[in-house]
């Protein structure tokens, strides 16, 4: 099965180019062959006009062209100019050229506008810190050509927008950024020109000025996209079924039925406030009370019993066994129910096979390990996985990360469904076009604490940042 | 990705062929015929002089008998020695020519394969429980015996010995328990430290070099076995204390006999315990079978008993062989 | 790629069946003696049982570097206990069962303790079972005072050599061939434990454990207990092993049984197939391992090779088995 089919796409030297495509596309794969990490089965690379092959990473990188990916390769106890010249260390008469690589790291880091020394260890870095990082290393090799992808994924608002001027500055030098993301209002602000590739093929190279998400949708998909957000029922105001007193410090409620969003910037700890709730993190003072009742959690299992249930943001990590089958997967939180002692696989076979009917999960090879799946897939699975232990209260942090146009969709109208038949839900999003278009009411967190509530007509992009950031808007 | 496996293969597959290659010529495949006898020689590996003379001495005799399969294995310790003992059993030899790693684990083994109408010839580490048809073993006790008597006599009946014993067996209890007999008989000998080197040079160095911090005074070691004696002068010299100290040895170890022959202050005497003994059984096992195992039972001892002798620089002349290998 | 995985898949049967199959054309029916073959799966039997319970422990995400000192400590209980027993005046078929019950109940204690350290302690499996390594064995040799441990109760070693007559088969001396009670023993534990493995629900906790202990956590599953089990089921296993040292030796030998057994039975466990990172792994992978060692010993004896030389085979099929085992999706040594 082809995963590209005659792609011919030509880039400009200074544009920034989107790169967008529902998962499956091709656009990995893509980038992939240009980054030197595969070769093409038929066709042909031109740099500057001179056709080239590309022989690995580092042959790419010799050549110019650099790959920022979305999972870092960095090693946290080394420096950052330790990290920048990995691999590529300057020698002066067989020892280490400190001085040298120090200075051209801090060059770099100063274009980038980083607000840390070239001597820090990149252990101590926040993901963003780190991704610059990356892109330092990017810029020390005099890269022409910088290929990111998905950027933004785990950067906060402020540092987004930091990037993005970044990104403007490097376009100023002449370098052409090829930029890969599923995020198509941000694709739309900040790019030249955008590539849209659906099933292998490229569809289109439209102008980014005038461009808007839902056109880039439409044709990423194939067909017009109507209601990406379903529509929304009334805010639910019926029974209390979750509460919060204090707990960690914050304070909220969940209705029955309810979508509640849990808004704020990365680091604001919903995270980490969603583990306490559940018991893998100790919780200190405070209260939870469910249908209730006051109730002590002290490990995930007790929560499972009680009916919480946590679908964790990082899902290959914390979410998901990525080595066991589908099967393993979907029945793990809920194993007591096929046996006691000895496990029904019949019995787990089956309800894998319903789950997949009822969530649409596409798995290809349905008993090997999950590892492959996409990011959509995946996260259905382990949205079965939880949804198998009856949950009364449903807690999703960042449930469409990484997930294409079309799984997203499908992902919303999951969560609505599951609102409508009863489930509490708690969204925690960091996306506030999501959070604005799903939830019912959202609270809004800051450095730990709760900032603001807001209800359904009172939500506003601006609003929820105002809260988030503890700023006026800009 | 295959042709990587392929050669890992074929690799392993050269081990397997190497290894069936490096078959001696002894007709490993010919099945019992009754004619010619097969005979399995069963030896710990060479940890020490000792046993490396009992190997060289078993390869020996062997050659001296060629009309009859030897099969000498060795092993490191006893599990691997049972399990040999069980695939020679199944090689389907007639007979078995036993030197234990330990006694007491090799006893089951012996007595099964006993039970299974195979000659057993034991020697030196006897068995538990006498289940072979011949032992036969060094005098351990006169071992013991002689060399405490030599060394209470240099003493003049005062002094503070040192004891250093071997491997847990029948040989070493023997020679240990007679040793302690005759230096209890004298008050004026005082046992200061008794510990184990387990019959190898390193182990005595490390257990003298402890013996030396815990007692400033030491007149003498009984050593009972040369490979020992060997580590425990290497502990005194790097203690500084070989002087005014002797070593009682034992085996007849050819570089030691040499020093005693040379009135080396550090090495008095010595006690023969030849390794050869195992030619010994070597030779009675092929003897039996070529008798016949019932007409041999008429008149075979079932208990052979080697006297051990005790070397001064007198005598020593007579013991010296230069071209042994021990 | 499908063809190279099943290489890879079954590499160790593949390379057992090989050097099979080239024993039987060069020793030709000497090698096939129901005795022989039936020796290579007894000989190393107690290293099977323990090479097993091992195979749970490393793909729970441990490992266990005690066995060997835990056998011999276990072995001197088991035999101090039957001759203890015997001397009060019990029957001998009840004594040798309570001994080895306290054998087994003796491991499973030193394997709890390993657990709780690892678990609750926090402390790396690695560090805390070296410390075992040595601890264990300075427990046996202090119950042996150094030596050797003798059982006075020769049923013992009836059992040791005992075992079910195998039909259609006599020896050389007219009577019946017997499948050795270590072996029926070997097989048993080896089916249980591979049946535990995969079939039941702690089985899909140790893999779920190994794979992804953090995961696991999230996943409502408790950890510790997990872990606490399987090194406390490893002990358990080496108590039952030690049984069948003893029986086959009639004593123990507190300073020389079980050297090098944790590296014996960690060897038959990667040679199967178990990666050392966890979370996979196979029982019948191990038992592979475990006949595919012995019988590189058995041809060692019968071709007259220098025993020195096996520790380098051993070696060389070591580092084979895990190169061909690469292809199996993973991309790291292990």
């Amino acid at each position: 099965m082809r995963a590209l089919d005659d792609v011919s796409v030509s880039f400009e030297a200074g544009e920034i180019h989107g790169v967008v495509g529902e998962n499956g596309a091709g656009k990995s794969t893509l980038m992939k062959i240009l980054g030197g990490v595969q070769h093409a089965t038929s066709g042909v690379i031109k740099l500057d006009g001179r056709p080239i092959i590309l022989n690995g990473v580092r042959d790419a990188l010799r050549r110019g062209i650099a790959m920022i990916h979305q999972e870092l390769n960095l090693v946290d106890e080394l420096t950052v100019a330790e990290n920048v010249f990995l691999g590529r260390e300057a020698t002066k008469s067989g020892m280490l050229d400190t001085a040298k690589m120090v200075e051209a790291t801090e060059a770099a880091l100063e274009l980038l506008h980083a607000s840390f020394p070239a001597s820090e260890k990149v252990g101590r870095l926040s993901i963003a810190g780190k991704q610059l990082v990356e892109i330092a290393k990017a810029i020390a090799v005099e890269a022409s050509i910088l290929i990111m992808d998905e950027p933004t994924a785990v950067l906060s608002e402020p540092e987004a927008v930091s990037l993005f001027a970044m990104i403007g500055r490097l376009k100023d030098r002449g370098t052409t950024v090829l930029y890969i993301s599923h995020r198509l209002t941000e694709v739309c602000e900040i790019c030249d020109r955008i590539t849209v590739l659906r099933d292998g093929s490229r569809i289109a190279t439209i102008d980014a000025h005038g461009a808007s998400p839902s056109e880039l949708a439409r044709l990423m998909v194939g067909r017009p996209i109507q209601d990406f957000y379903p529509a929304k029922t009334q805010c639910p105001t019926g029974k209390l079924v979750f509460e919060l007193r204090g707990f960690c410090g914050v304070s909220f409620s969940v209705h029955r039925g309810e979508i509640l969003g849990l808004a704020g910037l990365v680091g604001a700890g919903r995270t980490e406030l969603a583990e306490s709730i559940i018991g893998a993190r100790p919780s200190g003072k405070g209260e939870l009370y469910l249908d209730g009742q006051l109730c002590r959690i002290r490990n995930p299992k007790d929560a499972m019993k009680l009916g919480i249930a946590y679908v964790s943001e990082d899902r290959k990590r914390l979410g998901l066994h990525v080595t066991l089958g589908v099967v393993q997967n979907i029945s793990l939180a809920n194993l007591r129910a096929y046996g006691n002692v000895v496990l029904n696989s019949q019995k787990e076979r089956e309800s894998a096979r319903a789950w997949e009917q009822e969530l649409d999960i596409r798995a290809g090879d349905f008993e090997g390990p999950i590892m492959n799946v996409s990011g959509g897939n995946q996260q259905k699975i382990a949205i079965a996985k939880w949804l198998e232990t009856k949950p009364k209260v449903l807690i999703l942090d960042e449930p469409t990360r990484g997930v294409d146009v079309g799984a997203k969709r499908e992902m919303y109208r999951l969560i609505q469904r599951l609102a409508h038949e009863g489930m509490a839900c708690i969204v925690i999003s960091s996306e506030l076009p999501e959070i604005i278009g799903l939830c019912h009411r959202t609270i809004i967190m800051r450095d730990g604490r709760v900032a603001g509530e807001l209800s359904n007509d009172a939500m506003s992009e601006e609003a929820v940042m105002h809260l988030a950031a503890g700023v006026e808007a800009a | 990705m295959t042709h990587s496996k392929t050669l890992l293969y074929a690799l392993l597959g050269f081990i397997a062929i190497g290894i069936s290659g490096c078959q001696s010529g002894t007709g490993e495949i010919a099945a019992k015929t009754g004619k010619r006898f097969k005979v399995g020689v069963s030896i710990p590996a060479a940890d020490h002089g000792w046993t490396a003379g009992v190997k060289y001495w078993a390869d020996q005799a062997s050659k001296q008998n060629p009309d009859i399969d030897w099969v000498i294995q060795d092993a490191k310790e006893s599990g691997e020695q049972i399990s040999d003992l069980e695939n020679m059993q199944t090689q389907g030899v007639d007979a078995l020519v036993i030197l234990a790693m330990e006694s007491g684990p090799l006893t089951p083994i012996a007595k099964k394969l006993h039970d299974a109408g195979i000659l057993i010839i034991n020697v030196d580490r006897g068995f538990t429980e006498p289940v072979a048809d011949v032992f036969i073993e060094g005098d351990n006790k006169a071992f013991g015996r002689k060399s405490a008597e030599f060394m209470v006599k240099k003493l003049g009946g005062k002094g503070k010995i040192a004891i250093l014993e071997g491997v847990s067996s029948t040989v070493n209890s023997d020679r240990k328990s007679a040793a302690l007999e005759v230096f209890k008989a004298y008050p004026g000998i005082q046992i200061v430290a008794d510990d184990s080197g387990q019959w190898n040079r390193e182990k005595a160095e490390k257990v003298v070099t402890n013996m030396l911090v815990a007692n400033p005074q030491i007149d003498a070691i009984w050593a009972s076995d040369d490979d020992m004696a060997l580590g425990a002068e290497t502990a005194l010299k790097a203690a500084g204390r070989d002087k005014n100290i002797w070593i009682l040895g034992g085996a007849g170890m050819k570089d030691i006999v040499k020093r005693v022959m040379d009135k080396d202050p550090l090495y008095p005497a010595d006690i023969t315990y030849p390794p050869s003994m195992i030619g010994f059984g070597i030779q009675t096992a092929a003897g039996i079978l070529h008798a016949g195992k019932n007409e041999a039972k008429k008149y075979m001892p079932r208990h052979v008993m080697i006297d051990v002798e005790l070397v001064t620089p007198e005598n020593a002349k007579d013991f010296y062989f230069p071209d042994s290998i021990y | 790629m499908k063809r190279a995985n099943v290489l890879s898949e079954f590499g160790a049967l593949f390379a057992l069946a090989l050097l099979f199959i080239i024993n039987v054309v060069t020793r030709g029916a000497n090698f096939l003696q129901v005795e022989n073959l039936r020796n290579l799966i007894s000989q190393d039997a107690a290293v099977g049982v323990i090479a097993v319970g091992m195979t749970l422990v490393i793909i729970a995400g441990g490992i266990d570097l005690s066995v060997g000192s835990m056998t011999a400590m276990c072995g001197a209980v088991a035999i101090l206990l039957l001759n203890k027993l015997t001397a009060f005046g019990a029957g001998v078929n009840g004594a040798i069962l309570l001994a080895a019950v306290g054998a087994i109940v003796c491991g499973a204690l030193a394997g709890l303790f390993n657990g709780l350290v690892i678990s609750y302690g926090r402390v790396a499996p690695f560090v805390v079972t070296l410390g075992g390594l040595a601890g264990f064995r300075s427990i046996a040799l202090v119950l042996g005072s150094g030596g050797e441990i003798r059982s006075q109760v020769s049923g013992l070693q009836d059992f040791g050599f005992g075992g079910i007559p195998i039909p259609f088969v006599k020896n050389a001396g007219g009577g019946p061939v017997l499948f050795y009670w270590s072996a029926v023993i070997f097989i048993g534990i080896a089916l249980l434990a591979g049946f535990v493995l995969n079939k039941t629900r702690f089985g899909r906790y140790v893999i779920a454990v190994g794979a992804n202990p953090r995961a696991s956590e999230y996943s409502a599953i408790n950890i510790q207990t997990v872990r606490l089990a399987v090194y406390t089921v490893l002990g358990g296993f080496v108590g039952l092993a030690s049984v069948l040292v003893a029986a086959r030796m009639n004593s123990v030998g507190t300073g020389s049984v079980g050297l090098y057994y944790e590296l014996d039975a960690i060897a038959a466990v990667v040679i199967g197939g178990t990666s050392l990172r966890g979370g996979k792994g196979r029982i019948w992978g191990t038992v592979v391992g475990v006949l595919l060692l012995t019988l590189i010993s058995n041809m060692i004896t019968a071709y007259h090779i220098d025993t020195n030389w096996q520790g380098l085979v051993r070696g060389i099929v070591i580092l084979v088995a895990v190169l061909i085992q690469r292809g199996r999706k993973e991309n790291d040594s292990f």
